[in-house]
């Protein structure tokens, strides 16, 4: 098994829906962003497109963070999820140097999104564990998966743009998807083998 | 090992999931909320639900981090220092509910008993759930000054007035199951924030995906245009051009029109005399069309319609009567599309393409089947919304729009552009909510269903005096008006005898000094009331103006028993379910929040009008007996939703009811997502009704110095320039306008620390969108700090976002953003503020339904250090 | 500002308004028929302030209409009232709700409920115009 996800750029208008669904997913700290969506811009004026690319960890099948990580904190699940155990990870960052999509972050003390004005309920609740002078990211939702959900971006998307399933399997909906639409990798020359692929827009 | 314990594993207590709505932008799809001993710990989308269908966007499942903002307002504020402005610190002073409802009611009774339109109540459009109560709060009260603040004027007069007399809707959209064509003028249905909008983005990606083609008439590259097939930079407000030369090339070059349609379902064949106006039946009044098989002129009512005549020129009564179609068809002839190329700098060559790729697409003449009811099938749509109509001249730049669509009879049928749910049958049960349009004398549509009772067709007769601040008993296609907050509303008031001045102003959740346009000329308006009370989530900008602030409750902690009522609003077009949603409270109120609606009573109750509050409730909500509220029994809001429930679907259908189900749902029948040809209604291709109704005003208006500009009150569209078209001062050559965020609804979410970190990445959610050769040219770069200045020397200051997805000529600002003020920090200084650079006047209003002209030509400067 | 107002004042309010002056609207002594129907009037909101009394009270033939009952009000509680109801003799603004026993009253020109002699008309103005 290795799940993977896939994102449709055609059906993608970036609403941000994945970025948010998932701060509140995860209570992730202000600056970590578990899902993110970039935007760019093609072509000249008249022709022009204006394109949003959301972008998460990879969940390389090669994955030269795991390769790096001095301790074993990152490592990869049998199911193909790429995840950081945090009781190992002592904040070296390496995994971060590695990783060719700048998709880890580093929690480098309490923060919460209202400053001075302190934590709220829901940071409390949510957020408050999260354990600092460590590395963070995304890992396809584990629990939610685990309990039979889908990962949060990708059950809350209100374009459908987002598909997750078994990559090894030829059936699934993702592995149909990617050879019917012509499922890509973001930089495929590095050689990690990701498990997030792109539908063409 | 991970991190956070799940939701999913988690149990405790306190661990409910309760079904309910969202609110952070008037769209309010339906949501769960996750409480997790008491703490709401996540907000997703109802999958149960037809509005939202269980996604929602950014805004929406970020709407905890509004609720939970630590600088939620959380006890009632009174003003300890007497002068009031921008630089006056009012000294807030908490006090107790007693004393704030004790000192409103006694401001409330003083005013009701002198004279109640001395009270001024406007709302924000954001919280769909405020309309109901503060219509019937009004009403109960007395007074007829309402308004629904800068996001009502901004995009209320024309797309709501124009969608309601052509599609007896409050919007259009296209029909993402079956169209194949959409063409979208200013604006993002599907593609953003607006009406229905989380359902919109699921329908429109999969009509992409099933090959809808898409052309967006913009000049801006974002949202919907990112998404088109083909995007179409105009010059910025010339919308109603482009779209009257594509009807010109379908009607006299190509000649694809729907025939049967125009003769059956619009005013096509009346006829016209001189005079501009029907020619009407002597003993009957109606409207006459030549019926062509008998070679006489006859009742519209007399003759089958395919015997209606569109064409020539016929001796009536002793006057030449033309039929409106024809007079259409030379009219259009203006525009030409080499004349529409200097206006809107699209080329004529692509004008021809576009308006033959719509006609052709339109298969005029085609059936469909659908679940066994043949149906007329027109797989293309004219869209427009705010961007187009956001000008001076939005009647027409709306109305030239839509001809497209009835040209080819692609209005409310299958694939075309659809009204939101403008007929329905009600549920099974109860047969209710029940409404369908219908037709008048002239046979011309008048909507089953609106927002209020102000309905857009027919107009009402101009009278003097003006009974109303914003000038709509003269005005009467005007809804949200101008003039509560303009320069020269001293002059208006004098000119029609406005018999009262305004002395307090309720305010629910409105931040007027930003919402309207410029905030001085604002503010001025808001220094003359004696009495200001704000009901707020935070101290705003305009808080600082008020003399009482309330804490408002958030909509995880309020209720509301028709969260997507009416259907004509923001329940999803096109196939699919009814589905009446509520809202419940997911947490109590913190502190000393109240909610609105329970402000509301009480006030009514202490002021002395409670039975009067009652019966507007009735008429505003249409209660059925036994469920009207009687006398002046001192009901709650809660027990009034209750009652709302059980009138619409049933004595065991109440609130609690509905709190475990949170929502009812019925499938739509064909015949009333597809009405158009099941109800016998016309409506206009030409608004004969116009130019008397021009005439009424100016008559009224032109003896007291106001002049009418006649050419806007012409029966047939025209494209007529924006003030700032006629600007042509040397060195202003920028087009700005400002557009809504995909990640921001009006003001109030750039408190939203999630939201304001996604759009601090943005490239464009708080910069200035400038085109590369046009920045090149003037050697401004990417990032440069510049100053927007208008010629009136109103001036804000941004970032340049440098970028070739704009026209060289349009300067693109988003959403409303650029706080000033402490009471939202997380707000403060962020992006641009946009609206100070407009006018609220007369001269920038449009003389037919007051809409504020929302473009300005500016010039643009690199700002110099140490500015 | 030294506008007058052109709404009753609380004097004119003051004034009171005899049931009896209200019967039929004809004059005395002339032929009129026997009204046989008790009409009681509530008028909220604006309204509220043509009449001192709620209900008001109407006597109008069985077989009046919900019309004539509004041309009856017009008529007696003058022209300021018929300007706020009426867009043109016979026709309430769209936005003047009126409900005859709880049912709202979409035809001006149907009678009243032939099973009972006594009605209640309420009347409202929910003027109210939208935007957004």
């Amino acid at each position: 098994m290795r799940l993977g996800m896939v994102i449709d750029l055609k059906r993608c208008i970036g609403c941000y829906g994945c970025q948010i669904a998932c701060k509140a997913e995860h209570g992730t700290p202000p600056g970590v962003f578990y899902a993110r969506v970039l935007k760019r811009e093609e072509g000249q004026y008249p022709n022009v497109k204006q394109f949003s690319l959301p972008v998460l960890c990879n969940h390389c099948e090669e994955p030269p963070c795991v390769d790096v990580c001095p301790t074993g904190a990152s490592f990869k699940w049998s199911d193909g999820i790429v995840d950081i155990d945090h009781d190992k990870c002592v904040g070296c960052r390496a995994c971060m140097m590695a990783c060719p999509y700048n998709n880890r972050y580093f929690n480098d003390g309490n923060q919460n999104y209202f400053g001075d004005a302190g934590s709220t309920p829901f940071e409390r609740a949510r957020a408050a564990r999260h354990p600092t002078g460590v590395v963070m990211k995304c890992n396809f939702c584990r629990d939610r998966v685990r309990a039979g959900k889908m990962p949060a971006c990708v059950a809350n998307c209100p374009t459908v743009a987002r598909h997750f399933g078994d990559l090894d399997d030829p059936n699934s909906e993702v592995s149909r998807l990617i050879k019917e639409r012509g499922g890509f990798n973001l930089h495929p020359e590095a050689g990690t083998k990701p498990s997030v692929y792109y539908l063409p827009a | 090992m991970n991190i956070i314990e799940s939701d999913v594993t988690r149990a405790t207590a306190d661990d409910t999931w309760l079904k309910s709505s969202c609110s952070l932008c008037y769209g309010t799809c339906s949501i769960l909320a996750h409480r997790v001993d008491g703490v709401v710990i996540k907000v997703e989308g109802n999958p149960d639900s037809a509005v939202g269908k269980g996604r929602l966007c950014g805004k929406g499942v970020g709407g905890l981090m509004t609720h939970y903002d630590p600088h939620r307002l959380r006890v009632p504020l009174h003003r300890t220092n007497p002068r009031k402005g921008f630089n006056e610190d009012p000294g807030w002073k908490q006090i107790s509910w007693d004393e704030a409802l004790d000192e409103i009611a006694a401001h409330l009774r003083r005013i009701r008993a002198e004279d109640p339109r001395k009270l001024v109540v406007q709302r924000t459009t954001t919280v769909t759930a405020s309309r109901a109560p503060s219509q019937a709060f009004v009403a109960a009260f007395g007074t007829p000054n309402f308004s629904t603040a800068g996001g009502g004027l901004h995009c209320g007069n024309g797309a709501h007035v124009i969608s309601g007399v052509m599609h007896a809707s409050w919007s259009v959209v296209p029909d993402f199951e079956y169209c194949n064509y959409a063409i979208y003028f200013g604006a993002s249905k599907g593609h953003a924030a607006g009406h229905a909008s989380c359902s919109n983005m699921g329908k429109a990606a999969d009509a992409r995906f099933r090959g809808m083609k898409m052309v967006v008439v913009d000049p801006f590259c974002n949202f919907a245009a990112a998404k088109a097939t083909e995007w179409v930079p105009l010059r910025v407000g010339t919308d109603a051009a482009l779209a009257l030369a594509m009807c010109n090339v379908m009607v006299n070059e190509l000649k694809i029109y729907d025939t049967p349609y125009l003769q059956a379902k619009t005013n096509a064949p009346y006829l016209i005399g001189p005079d501009q106006l029907y020619i009407r039946d002597p003993k009957t009044q109606a409207p006459l069309v030549w019926d062509q098989e008998s070679g006489t002129a006859r009742p519209f009512t007399a003759v089958p319609s395919a015997r209606m005549a569109l064409r020539g020129s016929f001796t009536v009564n002793g006057v030449v009567g033309r039929p409106a179609f024809a007079l259409l068809g030379e009219h259009l002839k203006k525009y030409t599309p080499e004349r529409t190329e200097e206006i809107t700098t699209v080329p004529a060559a692509n004008i021809r393409r576009l308006a033959g790729e719509f006609a052709r697409e339109a298969r005029v003449g085609s059936t469909i089947v659908i679940d066994g009811v043949t149906l007329p099938y027109r797989p293309v749509a004219a869209i427009a919304f705010r961007g187009s109509q956001g000008h001076m001249n939005s009647v027409y730049n709306f109305l030239a729009v839509d001809l497209l669509n009835q040209l080819v009879g692609a209005a409310d049928v299958v694939g075309s552009c659809l009204g939101f749910n403008p007929t329905c049958y009600g549920h099974p049960d109860t047969k209710l909510p029940y409404y369908v349009p219908k037709a008048d004398a002239d046979g011309l549509m008048v909507t089953g269903m609106w927002m209020g009772y102000h309905y857009p067709y027919p107009t009402n007769k101009p009278r003097m005096p003006s009974k109303q601040l914003g000038l709509q008993d003269v005005f009467t296609m005007g809804m949200t008006s101008p003039f509560l907050n303009s320069t020269d509303q001293e002059m208006l008031w004098e000119k029609f005898d406005v018999p009262y001045r305004p002395e307090m102003l309720i305010n629910y959740g409105a931040n007027l000094l930003m919402s309207i346009g410029n905030k001085d000329v604002v503010a001025e308006s808001l220094l003359k009331y004696k009495f200001i009370v704000s009901f707020d989530l935070f101290l705003t900008e305009t808080s600082v103006l008020a003399d009482i602030v309330l804490p408002d409750c958030s909509y995880l902690q309020s209720v509301d028993s028709r969260s997507n009522f009416p259907f004509i609003f923001s329940l999803p077009a096109g196939l699919g379910e009814w589905c009446w949603p509520i809202r419940q409270a997911v947490v109590p109120p913190d502190g000393e929040q109240r909610r609105y609606a329970d402000v509301l009573l009480e006030l009514a109750d202490r002021a002395g009008f409670r039975a009067d509050l009652n019966a507007a409730y009735n008429a505003t909500y249409d209660l059925q007996s036994p469920f009207r509220l009687e006398g002046d029994r001192k009901y709650s809001f809660d027990e009034i939703c209750d009652a709302d429930l059980r009138s619409h679907f049933g004595q065991e259908r109440g609130l609690d009811w509905f709190k475990q189900h949170g929502l009812i749902k019925w499938p739509k029948k064909p015949e009333e997502v597809y009405w158009r040809p099941f109800v016998d209604v016309r409506v206009p291709i030409y608004w004969e009704f116009l130019k008397p109704l021009g005439e009424q005003i100016a008559a009224i208006t032109e003896p007291r110095g106001l002049k009418i500009p006649r050419h806007y009150y012409q029966p047939l569209p025209d494209w007529i320039g924006c003030p700032s078209h006629a600007c042509d001062a040397p060195g202003f050559d920028f087009y700005a306008f400002y557009y809504r965020d995909i990640i921001h609804t009006n003001s109030f979410t750039m408190e939203n620390p999630w939201l304001d970190e996604a759009a601090r990445l943005d490239p464009f959610s708080y910069t200035i969108a400038m085109n590369r050769a046009s920045a090149e040219k003037r050697g401004l770069k990417h990032g440069a700090l510049v100053w927007v200045e208008t010629e009136k020397r109103r001036k804000v200051k941004g970032r340049l976002a440098v970028t070739e997805g704009i026209h060289p000529e349009g300067l693109g600002i988003a959403a409303l953003a650029g706080h000033w003020g402490d009471g939202m920090p997380i707000a403060k200084g962020k992006g641009v503020f946009f609206n100070e650079l407009l006018e609220v006047d007369w001269e920038h209003s449009s003389p037919v339904n007051l809409n504020l002209d929302l473009c300005v030509k500016v010039r643009v400067t690199a700002v110099e250090t140490g500015q | 500002m030294s506008a007058t107002l052109r709404l009753p004042t609380a004097d004119a309010r003051s004034r009171p308004l005899l049931t009896a002056e209200l019967v039929d609207g004809t004059e005395p002594g002339s032929n009129a028929i026997v009204p046989d129907r008790v009409i009681r009037v509530w008028l909220f909101g604006i309204l509220s302030r043509f009449t001192t009394e709620r209900p008001l009270i109407l006597h109008l033939p069985a077989t009046a209409t919900f019309g004539e009952a509004i041309d009856t009000l017009a008529h007696r509680l003058g022209g300021q009232f018929a300007e706020l109801v009426l867009q043109e003799p016979r026709k309430t603004f769209s936005h003047c709700r009126i409900f005859a026993d709880g049912k709202h009253v979409e035809n001006l020109n149907e009678a009243f409920e032939r099973t009972t002699s006594a009605s209640n008309i309420e009347m409202i103005l929910v003027m109210a115009a939208e935007g957004g």
